[in-house]
């Protein structure tokens, strides 16, 4: 079954038959200011805990080796690949996926306006990580150079190859974060 | 791509680590980052029964720096905060480039030097810099603690020298000598996130156009990491010249053992040796 009860999208992977006679481990956790208690196998990862367990399907399985970032989420205020990170590693954590990215009244983030803005997407796969990436960036650094903003998104993939777009609604955010600040 | 399972161990003290590690055994994979651990698994390169992972040992968060003793950076301290750090961006600039060149911004977010130290690969980033630099492992067990330097860590593709029941617990990275200038260049075919065809780590320091002290490792192009014993010779106690520096550039291209693969050929390797052996040299010396 790829939807559940009541019609949502849960993910085309099923876990394994005998994941129920597994070990698991109780966690804390914090996603996009929701409080979750889990138990998890030691072998699920992050990603597909979000996933399959939480239903929260904006974050992408790409790769799964940490080549992509399609996955990228923020863990405590930092990106991580969630394809790499173990979930019983992130027990009493924060995670903010990209569902959580835009505002709790559904404000866009201004990183999001610009994506819009200047057609930062093709096929949207890498989206997500892309913007998570880019929120991570303006972050650090609020007013970033083109060749910064390319080495800050080296480990987000678009197989579109898309790249000018993207690195054109990242400049764009950060000038109007700046003016916004006055 | 779904990882094989395993049983999950996180101990919150530094003698249950050792215990785990000595009656696991080889059925358990010691796990910091997992940025290169997990991959492995999944691509069917590893394989463990049990992971044994440093995330809850408070402990080897450390990263501190004083003049006497340098900088000691805890095995579970991840790569961005390393870069980060005030001290290692004023007296260990070598190594913040290195770390700033190394993966992705979220692999550098949960990977570690000793991660990167203690998969032994040829090409670590981190390696050649902390070897020019004189770095020393603090090794620990339920026996006690040893020091080891770190050319001696790594024994080969993958291999280290850890007896059953020790575990790299510290790096410790002597202060740099205020004259020394230091440099390190990677080169790989794609100019980021990849790993690297031939990285070099150059540290010099000269007096009155004389070469005092002088460190080069040469990465990728032998097993492990290697130090260019043969250039060094003709560096030290020499007075600096152009000529100089290519014949200890050449001796450098002589000495490394690299192999071919799909980044580059033995040949090309070996040009890229001597030209960023000479590049690194002028760079640190100010010879052009």
């Amino acid at each position: 079954m790829n939807f559940d009860a009541t019609n949502r999208w849960v993910g085309c992977f099923t876990q394994p038959a005998d994941a129920k006679q597994m070990k698991h481990h109780v966690i804390r956790i914090t996603v996009n200011g929701d409080r979750h208690t889990l138990a998890v196998a030691p072998h699920w990862t992050l990603v597909e805990v979000l996933r399959e367990h939480l239903r929260l399907t904006g974050t992408k399985h790409g790769c799964g080796t940490g080549d992509c970032g399609a996955c990228t989420v923020l863990l405590d205020g930092r990106s991580v690949n969630s394809c790499l990170t173990l979930a019983v590693e992130v027990d009493g954590r924060e995670i903010t996926t990209i569902e959580g990215i835009a505002s709790s009244g559904g404000e866009l983030h201004p990183v999001q306006d610009a994506f819009i803005a200047h057609g930062a997407t093709q096929c949207g796969f890498c989206t997500p990580g892309m913007v998570v990436s880019s929120v991570q960036l303006l972050a650090t650094n609020s007013r970033p150079e083109e060749q910064e903003i390319r080495h800050a998104l080296g480990g987000n993939l678009c197989r579109c190859t898309g790249y000018t777009k993207i690195v054109e609604a990242i400049a764009a955010a950060a000038t109007q974060g700046e003016e916004a600040e006055g | 791509m779904r990882l094989p399972r395993f049983e999950y161990h996180a101990p919150e003290r530094i003698e249950q680590v050792f215990d785990l590690m000595e009656s696991l055994g080889s059925a358990a994979e010691l796990m910091a980052g997992g940025t290169d651990l997990l991959p492995g698994l999944k691509l069917g390169k590893r394989s463990c029964d049990h992971i044994v992972s440093l995330s809850r040992l408070s402990e080897l968060k450390e990263l501190s720096f004083n003049e006497a003793k340098g900088l000691r950076i805890g095995a579970g301290t991840v790569l961005a905060d390393v870069a980060a750090h005030g001290p290692v961006r004023d007296r260990y600039r070598m190594l913040a480039s290195a770390i700033a060149d190394l993966a992705t911004v979220q692999v550098r977010h949960r990977a570690t030097v000793a991660g990167n130290l203690c998969n032994a690969s040829p090409c670590a980033d981190t390696a050649p810099p902390l070897m020019a630099m004189g770095a020393i492992i603090e090794i620990s067990s339920s026996g006690g603690r040893r020091d080891i330097p770190l050319e001696e860590l790594m024994v080969g593709p993958g291999s280290i020298a850890l007896e059953k029941g020790e575990i790299v617990t510290a790096i410790i990275v002597p202060t740099p000598r205020l004259e020394s200038r230091s440099t390190y260049i990677k080169f790989s075919p794609r100019s980021k996130v990849d790993i690297a065809a031939v990285n070099v780590a150059v540290s010099t320091t000269t007096t009155r156009g004389r070469v005092d002290e002088v460190e080069i490792f040469l990465g990728t192009v032998a097993p492990t990491p290697i130090r260019a014993r043969r250039a060094e010779v003709l560096l030290k106690g020499s007075h600096l010249s152009e000529s100089l520096l290519a014949s200890a550039a050449a001796a450098a291209r002589d000495e490394c053992l690299p192999i071919t693969d799909f980044r580059a050929t033995e040949e090309y390797k070996r040009h890229l040796v001597e030209v960023l052996t000479k590049r690194a040299l002028m760079t640190t010396t100010g010879i052009a």
